[in-house]
């Protein structure tokens, strides 16, 4: 259980955290979002007792940040937005290194390396040097590293920044197995779309204040009190626009192209299918029917300013 | 239980350190280390070869060496190879532990290891235990040499035990300093540059130190000793050669206790001063290297107490001497006033003004204990002059105008901390203050001709004035100064909440 209560870090003129609070609990994956310099990295260093606050606190399993920085350190997995690796060491030295410094007793090292490099899809990599190991795998690297512990609270800065393709892949469905083994995960990220497809709690921050938080379905809601549908027809788009008047639900009517509109729409799904039916019924020849999905860059466009510190 | 839990914890920091683990894996793989024992190999044998060649060519003359002569032949092999040695260790030593922490830096693993749960003592410990175990490696690869010399009676296997006593301890204290300067400085390149500052620096004190001390009463009228035996043992400060090599004798086993442990104390020291510049807030850290600071000057203190009594110290009346050699030793302050005294913030690092005097956080290192500890550390210094030999009036008003003086450069630090904007910039802007108010007077002296030492010109030699009142008005006036300028811009300050000192 992580709970943020008031956290707060200023620096010479400037507040970089403006008082954030809010908690999670096992099995959420938080996303957190900001532009650079909002105050997402601060954070995350504060909660991993790198920083301290100037004020507030942070409790994880009820252990504080700063009364209790080693027993947090016990309960946390920091992966930071540069790898920082010794690149002179083997894959198991460099696990073997970070399980004795989190003082896993020398008997069960080889084990806790084992499931570490297995989970993270590495066994085969054991013996390589880490120097050798690509981008994606030294990223993989660094999240074993983390979990050698098994910590409750995973706070990964940017872990997908600079992979290709199929290791973002791998890592989001890494991601998503270690929300569904119970554990706590905050993951900074500029790369939104990615973000809504494993996070299940979303924090934006704009200058150091949490200008939203909540279950990614919640903020979606908030963000747009109207829905938007987009039709494709084949032709007759004017007499397409025409139908849609009046129609319950329907705010407005904008014609995109010769084939396509778009409807601004407030009703239920029940008057969505009514307006559908409706515009079969007379006739007009629809192709598609699409209600257009909010995602979290609208939320987050939506929401900050680009105001940054 | 709790002894329990300490000695786990210290079997973890010393016996199964990760981080010595970890660097010992690396300096050992390749074949850099190869080459680089081979290239110290290779010098050492052509030190003792050309040293061998040299020496054996002075003696005889064309008639055939005498048993005598060759025994001094091979004593000096013995102290060539030990001098070549001493000079590589003092090289390589602090250049190894210099680039320790940078390097962790400079890969930003740091954060890594912080983010686990390590205190600076088992990250520096564990770097000590490091490239302290390549300094060893150096020593023993070099023993073929210095025992050779055992062989062929240049040496005594004493000698040879005693020497590497020595020198080994002297390695420990240059990669201390090198571990401390590595803990600051932000670039390797810089480190490796001002550890050999340190290195130089730490010579200069301790044979400063060493010649005011001992060696004007190294030897009586007759030509004995004259100092304690013990005070012997500090001779080998002077460069990791053994009291047998300085003194021509074999070091007792009493000064070698004492010199052990002086050692292993001022090793420690370094290290709770690289553990309060790597700790993440002014706590244990930052008291442990006060508390121990505190000890050496009361050991300082002691020892310059002994080493002024003699015929021209304190038994010729007043305690001048001794007051001018604790005068001497004080300044070394100077170089730390601006960490005890100014605040500001620089980025992330931030000193916060929680107060002018406060003797309850004396040892935690925030701005409020800064004058605390600085009278603390005088007080120490003068202490045998004030308490022991409280005979003498104008020793004691010397006292007040030394106390005055530190007040009053105290009081510069606190001025420049309220009116400069930065951390940096208070304490840089405190030290310059500080060094030219010692050096400019006695410049004006020597530019205008005079002897600033022989007509007390300099406002800071404590003999500046020879009268109770004059010697007490000044130390008053200086004080006054010095408060009034620490409050004219910072005030008592305000800040109730727990300072904070954070140190990236």
């Amino acid at each position: 259980m992580l709970e943020v209560k008031d956290l707060r870090k200023d620096y010479a003129g400037f507040q970089a955290v403006n008082g954030i609070s809010f908690s999670l609990k096992p099995g959420d994956i938080l996303g957190f979002i900001g532009a650079n310099g909002a105050g997402k990295t601060t954070t995350i260093r504060m909660l991993a007792t790198l920083l301290e606050p100037s004020s507030g606190t942070a409790t994880i399993d009820g252990f504080d940040i700063v009364k209790h920085p080693m027993d947090v350190r016990q309960r946390i997995g920091y992966m930071p937005d540069f790898f920082g690796l010794y690149d002179d060491v083997k894959v198991w030295e460099y696990l073997d290194f970070f399980a004795t410094i989190h003082q896993i007793p020398t008997r069960g090292r080889p084990a806790v390396i084992k499931q570490a490099l297995e989970l993270t899809d590495l066994t085969i990599k054991r013996d390589a040097y880490v120097q050798t190991l690509s981008r994606g795998m030294q990223q993989r690297l660094c999240l074993a590293k983390c979990l050698v512990h098994d910590p409750s609270l995973l706070l990964l800065d940017e872990p997908a920044s600079g992979l290709d393709p199929r290791a973002r892949a791998e890592l989001k469905e890494l991601i998503l197995e270690l929300g569904r083994m119970g554990k706590i995960l905050i993951i900074s990220s500029h790369i939104l779309p990615e973000l809504s497809d494993f996070c299940n709690t979303v924090a934006i921050i704009e200058r150091g204040n949490m200008v939203a938080f909540g279950p990614v379905s919640t903020l979606l809601q908030q963000v747009r009190q109207s829905r938007e549908i987009r039709v494709r027809v084949l032709d007759r788009v004017a007499a397409t626009h025409a139908a849609l008047d009046g129609l319950p639900g329907v705010i407005e009517s904008t014609v995109q192209s010769e084939t396509e509109l778009r409807i601004s729409f407030d009703g239920d799904d029940h008057a969505q299918a009514n307006v559908l039916k409706t515009l079969i019924e007379k006739g007009l020849p629809v192709i598609s029917f699409q209600e257009a999905e909010a995602d979290l860059q609208d939320v987050f466009l939506q929401l900050t300013t680009g105001a940054v510190n | 239980m709790a002894m329990m839990a300490w000695l786990q914890e210290q079997s973890r920091c010393y016996f199964n350190n990760a981080l010595a683990k970890r660097d010992f894996r690396t300096q050992l793989r390749g074949n850099r280390a190869i080459w680089l024992w081979s290239l110290y190999l290779s010098l050492l044998t052509i030190a003792a070869t050309s040293s061998y060649g040299q020496i054996t060519s002075g003696y005889g003359y064309g008639r055939p060496m005498e048993v005598y002569d060759m025994q001094q032949a091979l004593k000096g092999l013995y102290g060539t190879m030990l001098t070549t040695i001493t000079i590589l260790i003092t090289l390589i030593a602090p250049a190894l532990t210099a680039s320790a922490i940078t390097t962790e830096r400079q890969r930003r693993s740091l954060d890594l290891v912080f983010s686990a749960p390590v205190t600076p003592k088992y990250l520096l410990v564990g770097k000590m235990l490091g490239t302290y175990r390549y300094v060893w490696m150096l020593l023993v690869l070099s023993l073929p040499f210095t025992a050779l010399a055992v062989v062929l009676g240049g040496a005594t296997a004493w000698d040879v035990f005693t020497t590497y006593l020595s020198l080994s301890l002297v390695g420990l204290i240059y990669s201390a300093i090198g571990l401390l300067i590595s803990s600051i400085a932000i670039r390797t390149g810089h480190a490796i540059f001002y550890s050999y500052l340190g290195v130089a620096g730490y010579l200069a004190v301790v044979t400063t130190a060493l010649s005011i001390l001992i060696y004007p009463t190294l030897h009586s009228a007759t030509g004995s000793m004259r100092n304690p035996e013990w005070m012997n043992a500090l001779l080998m400060f002077g460069g990791g050669l053994p009291v047998g090599m300085a003194l021509g004798e074999t070091p007792t086993l009493l000064s070698l206790v004492i010199f052990v442990a002086l050692a292993l104390f001022i090793v420690k020291l370094f290290m709770a001063g690289a553990g309060s510049a790597l700790t993440a807030r002014a706590g244990k850290e930052t008291a442990a290297l006060r508390i121990q600071s505190i000890i050496l000057l009361l050991l300082t203190s002691i020892a310059a107490y002994i080493g002024t009594s003699g015929p021209m110290g304190l038994s010729s009346g007043m305690p001048v001497k001794y007051l001018e050699l604790a005068f001497s030793i004080l300044l070394v302050l100077v170089a730390f006033l601006p960490t005890l005294t100014c605040f500001g913030t620089d980025g992330a690092n931030r000193s916060r003004n929680d107060g002018l005097f406060r003797v309850r956080t004396m040892f935690t290192g925030t701005p409020a204990g800064g004058l605390p500890f600085i009278l603390l550390c005088v007080g120490i210094m003068l202490a045998p002059v004030l308490w022991i030999d409280n005979r003498d009036d104008v020793a004691l008003a010397l006292g007040f105008y030394i106390i005055g003086m530190w007040t009053f450069f105290w009081g510069i630090g606190r001025f420049y901390s309220g009116t400069l904007k930065g951390l940096l910039a208070a304490k840089a802007a405190h030290f310059v203050t500080m060094a030219a108010l010692l050096v400019l007077p006695d410049t004006f002296a020597v530019i205008s001709g005079s002897s600033a030492m022989e007509n007390a010109i300099s406002l800071w030699h404590p003999l500046f004035a020879n009268s109770f009142e004059v010697s007490l008005g000044y130390g008053v006036v200086l004080a006054l100064i010095g408060l009034f300028l620490a409050l004219v811009q910072t005030g008592p300050g305000t800040s109730k909440a727990a300072p904070t000192v954070l140190t990236s």
